[in-house]
């Protein structure tokens, strides 16, 4: 009797990791496809004395239009910082060999390219691009925060992370259908197994009660089980994506949290003597008014 | 169990975010960042004591600030190259500068600035003219504009000191008192100082000589604080005036002394002649 119990504990335990692992599989694969990771791309690289403004997973655009991102970043012997731009193949034509690559600070934290002289060759696997870094004043969270990387990271993904927010907390959403039939799933799975533990606690004729409970099962719950794990797995993609997103952006967005909120704090109608660069208003002469 | 957690974390990450999201405006355009960075390089070249590069680089600001007709940026420029003028002996160009915003009818600049302007003009009156009525009349549109704003404290002092050069203590007094007030609210340990000494000079006028000392006290120990070395030769003489007329001509003597010290180190003829001629009449040396 106990040996038929712990079996059937194992057996579920079982089922329970198989699930699990093939969640993790098709949220993996949904991950992929939502960062690109699948789709073929070109290394190219860029070249700079300062580096500062420029980090892993930031857009590259093209004429404002998204065509790749920043890839790793090393430092070079002789001490400059070298970029990958992994561009997409399908816009690898549109980056030549005199094109030149700027970052932009202004709104966002992009690495602008331009378009280089027409007639003149693509750029090749693993070609350098001229990089030019524009020293203008890094706005990004309250206009006036001066809060550099932090700030021009946090920007961009926020927009993501808030749209993903909505998503999720949406009670008419997929993702939350997605998760109540799942809990009602396993809800009907917990009520079986108790039929199967009383069925099986009878030795006279167990086999012959038992056979209805496991018809059910088969014929019943795993098919319903495929069916809402299909779609939980997709709601639970864009989850892990959302989290994924979270933990890369929470230490910019609280670094950008904190200058805004030290900003608000100081706000005048207008900036006041030589100490006031953080407020990045204009400041007057202050006059003593004795001397 | 699971969606309710992860429904939570967002949550908290919903009210952080949205924490700063006041805060969340579009960058400014780039004329004006620029005119924003002219400016602050004019700060920064007149705090090194370049007044010409400081004036050339408010006068760009001021001129994109033009370009652009942002009010705020045309004010704080011209107000800050006419301080520089002031500063300069150019007193008539300074003027001229500031009734570009006191005199102008085009553009509606914000009434703070305006409230500046008018100050510095009555400043420049008080220091450089004759014309007191002028300077009264300024300090009163200054008031007038200010209304709270960050720059009441020093409006208020300046009309206690036009008040006392015309005679009028009491309101010299009552003046102090109010910028005293303002000053202490926007935290401004400078122009509380300066109201202490206004009030002052109005006891010592009416002769009121104890509570004269007090203040005079009072101010020293601020402008000790702040190594105001003037403004501390002022306050020493003041309690040296003071105890002189309560009689205590010792301790009076001291603080002369203390006057002398302090403005032959640091060069003040007029403050080492007046302690000067206060000693000798002290002891009868005239």
């Amino acid at each position: 009797m106990d040996e038929k119990n712990s079996g059937c504990c194992w057996m579920r335990h079982k089922a329970g990791l198989l699930v699990i692992l093939f969640v993790a599989i098709i949220i993996a694969v949904y991950m992929g496809t939502r960062s690109d990771y699948f789709s073929a791309k070109t290394s190219v690289f860029i070249l700079t004395d300062n580096g500062l403004g420029i980090n892993e997973c930031q857009p590259v655009v093209f004429h404002g239009f998204r065509i790749g991102k920043v890839g790793r970043i090393t430092l070079t012997d002789d001490g400059r910082v070298k970029a990958e731009l992994l561009i997409k193949n399908e816009y690898l034509k549109w980056v030549r060999t005199d094109s030149t690559a700027q970052l932009l600070k202004d709104g966002g934290g992009v690495i602008d390219i331009s378009g280089g002289t027409p007639g003149k060759p693509v750029i090749s696997r693993a070609g350098t691009i001229e990089f030019h870094l524009i020293p203008e004043i890094v706005t990004g969270l309250g206009g006036t925060c001066e809060s550099g990387v932090s700030a021009t990271d946090a920007g961009p993904a926020m927009a993501d992370i808030k749209s993903d927010l909505m998503y999720v907390n949406d009670p008419d959403g997929e993702f939350r259908q997605s998760v109540d039939k799942l809990n009602r799933l396993f809800e009907g799975m917990t009520e079986t197994r108790r039929d199967m533990q009383r069925v099986l606690a009878h030795t006279d004729g167990a086999l012959m009660e038992a056979q209805p409970a496991l018809r059910k099962l088969n014929d019943d719950i795993i098919p319903d089980a495929q069916t809402t794990l299909g779609a939980v797995s997709h709601a639970a993609a864009r989850t892990e994506t959302l989290m994924k997103n979270l933990n890369n952006n929470i230490p910019a967005i609280l670094n950008s949290i904190s200058e805004c909120s030290s900003v608000s704090a100081r706000e005048e109608p207008y900036g006041r003597g030589r100490h006031d660069h953080k407020v990045k208003k204009q400041s007057i002469i202050e006059v003593d008014s004795y001397e | 169990m699971s969606s309710r957690l992860i429904s939570v974390s967002l949550l908290v990450a919903v009210m952080v975010l949205g924490g700063c999201a006041g805060h969340m405006r579009n960058p400014p355009p780039l004329a004006v960042r620029q005119s924003i960075e002219l400016n602050f390089a004019g700060q920064e070249a007149f705090d090194d004591g370049d007044n010409d590069g400081a004036f050339a680089r408010y006068e760009d600001a001021m001129r994109l600030s033009r370009s652009i007709e942002d009010a705020e940026g045309i004010a704080v420029n011209l107000i800050n190259m006419a301080i520089i003028l002031k500063d300069s002996g150019k007193q008539q160009r300074a003027v001229a500068k500031l009734d570009e915003i006191l005199k102008n009818d085009l553009i509606e600049f914000p009434s703070g600035l305006v409230a500046e302007a008018a100050y510095i003009k009555a400043r420049i009156y008080l220091d450089y003219s004759s014309d007191r009525k002028a300077a009264e009349e300024l300090a009163q549109r200054a008031r007038e504009e200010c209304e709270g704003c960050e720059a009441e404290g020093r409006i208020f002092n300046l009309t206690g000191r036009i008040a006392y050069v015309q005679g009028q203590y009491n309101t010299a007094f009552y003046w102090g008192q109010k910028g005293l007030s303002s000053s202490r609210r926007d935290n401004n340990e400078r122009e509380a100082a300066n109201a202490v000494r206004i009030m002052a000079d109005s006891k010592l006028a009416i002769k009121e000589y104890d509570e004269a000392l007090e203040l005079f006290g009072q101010a020293l120990e601020a402008d000790k604080r702040l190594a105001h070395s003037r403004k501390i030769m002022r306050d020493l003489m003041g309690m040296g005036y003071s105890l002189e007329g309560l009689k205590q001509n010792d301790k009076a003597l001291t603080f002369f002394r203390r006057a002398i010290v302090i403005a032959s180190y640091s060069k003040d003829d007029k403050t080492l002649s007046d302690a000067s001629k206060a000693i000798n009449r002290m002891l009868g040396m005239q």
